[in-house]
């Protein structure tokens, strides 16, 4: 059963986290006399360490299904692309390499072990297989290159916020699909992100928020895939809600752009909220009609003393 | 007397030979699970006060028996976790998610015996019993073996049940609460000899 308690109790510790990292771990680059260029993305890091931590998913090693995959493997390994891709010391392209590696496995990652790697159990053929790793990695890279060249282009932390919007939604989405435990996950997940969005308000430079963002992409990617193959999230409530952060490209049409960098921000938030505001509503709908009647108490149930002796008898026989 | 003692004597040890190879070739039946006329059924309380029914309608299986020799016997049963049946489509989809059987991870509930007895009345089966990617060492009574021949085919059906505890195959420990851990898997089965 859903713990609103606990979510709320996992997103405080994340977003608390998160923020508190991201602001020291600036301050402590700005100090030097540098542009923080890492502190988002360790302030993500330890928010969501935290969140998990007060969540408890009871992950395991080596990991058993999709979600320990995903938390123990595709998420650090994220993390660890991100804080490599910007050292000095890293060529370029072994920099746009290694996310190519990340993005060409988190298919493979999430779906070993399972049903679609195995055609004879699940009666389809190798290259069913390889549509299901080879499609979503093939999105992951189209919305990972569009919303870190959005970040590129804009200063402060609006896609931050947009994409912890994003997240959130999709584990809305997933938990309405009907697998708690991995929409749950992505609550955390979404507190974080917003953590760091929020400690970045302030940021004069998108570097910082540049690493935060690759990682953030990596986590909704990683939550609707979930949703979709093993959960019973459709694929076009998986797409709309991955793609829907770019929506925020929106706000660099000229029009908005004469507007000045706040009213953009807005722009981008609103844009990027209708389309989830869309998908939730409904995935809700279906929930109420598929699984409203398992939740709730059926009409004729009613208690005895609602109804006076042949009363009810008159009832039913008028249906 | 001795020279026409001997041909005999060789022939009936011939005979002999013959019949016991014979009788040893049959004493090990091949069955083939029939689906038809079997069913594998389970029940878990709900909220402690009442049981919620279900059935596995995709379900596989053979089995060996050795009347002479019953340790020589074998049965193994595989049982799709996607075709979790209990009468209501929208808890069946649920079943099938992460948060219960996991049936994109974990496709199938399989049986496999790794010894077997004779008892009164039928088998005791031990083997490896994995759901849920968890294996663990069951023991079942397996009460029946009547064999009966119907419309030239030959028939041998047994039932048992067993106990199984969600939290010990790895099951979300979270998801455990208005569905009670501890389920009754109910299997009848009716073999169909090839």
């Amino acid at each position: 059963m859903p713990e609103p308690l606990l979510y709320l109790k996992a997103m405080s510790a994340a977003l608390f986290c998160s923020g508190l990292v991201a602001l020291m771990a600036r301050r402590r680059e700005t100090s030097h006399g540098r542009i923080p260029r890492h502190a988002a993305l360790w302030g993500l890091a330890a928010g969501v360490v935290a969140g998990l931590a007060v969540l408890g998913p009871r992950i395991t090693w080596p990991p058993a299904n999709a979600l320990d995959r995903f938390l123990v493997l595709l998420l650090p390994a994220a993390f660890l692309v991100e804080l490599l891709t910007d050292r000095r010391s890293i060529p370029r392209w072994a920099s746009l390499a290694l996310q190519a590696m990340l993005i060409a496995s988190s298919g493979r990652i999430l779906v070993h072990g399972s049903v679609y790697l195995r055609p004879d159990v699940e009666g389809g053929d190798v290259w069913q297989a390889l549509l299901v790793i080879s499609l979503p990695a093939m999105l992951l890279a189209i919305v990972w290159i569009g919303i870190s060249s959005l970040q590129a282009r804009s200063l402060g932390a609006s896609v931050l916020f947009s994409l912890a919007m994003a997240i959130q939604a999709a584990g809305m989405l997933v938990m309405l699909a009907g697998y708690l435990k991995g929409g749950s996950t992505a609550f955390p997940l979404a507190a974080a992100v917003l953590g760091s969005a929020i400690a970045s308000l302030r940021s004069t430079s998108s570097e910082n928020e540049r690493r935060a963002v690759g990682a953030a992409v990596v986590a909704l990617f990683g939550i609707l895939f979930i949703g979709r193959y093993f959960g019973r999230v459709s694929s076009v409530t998986a797409v709309v809600t991955l793609a829907a952060p770019l929506c925020g490209w929106s706000a660099e049409i000229p029009v908005f752009r004469k507007r000045g960098p706040r009213f953009q921000a807005v722009i981008r938030l609103i844009a990027v909220a209708g389309p989830l505001l869309a998908v939730l509503f409904f995935a809700k709908r279906d929930f109420d009609k598929k699984m409203g009647p398992l939740l709730h108490v059926p009409p004729h149930a009613q208690q005895p003393s609602q109804t006076q002796p042949g009363e009810g008898k008159e009832r039913r026989n008028h249906g | 007397m001795r020279r026409a003692l001997i041909p005999c004597v060789f022939a009936a040890g011939l005979a002999l030979c013959i019949s016991l190879a014979v009788s040893t070739a049959q004493a090990a039946d091949e069955y083939a699970y029939d689906l038809v006329h079997s069913s594998v059924s389970f029940k878990a309380r709900h909220l402690d006060i009442s049981w919620i029914h279900g059935r596995f309608n995709q379900v596989d299986g053979k089995f060996v028996l050795d009347r002479q020799d019953p340790s020589k016997s074998t049965f193994e049963l595989s049982i799709k976790a996607d075709s979790v049946d209990t009468a209501n489509p929208a808890r069946d989809e649920h079943l099938r998610q992460p948060d219960y059987f996991d049936t994109k991870q974990y496709p199938t509930i399989d049986f496999k015996s790794t010894s077997v007895n004779a008892i009164p009345g039928g088998y005791e089966v031990t083997g490896d019993f994995t759901m849920h990617g968890t294996k663990k060492s069951i023991t079942l009574r397996l009460m029946g073996g009547k064999e009966i021949e119907w419309k030239g085919m030959k028939r041998v059906g047994f039932s048992t049940e067993l106990k199984v505890k969600r939290s010990d195959y790895n099951f979300d420990k979270s998801q455990i609460g208005p569905i009670g851990d501890e389920a009754i898997i109910l299997i009848d089965c009716e073999g169909l000899k090839k």
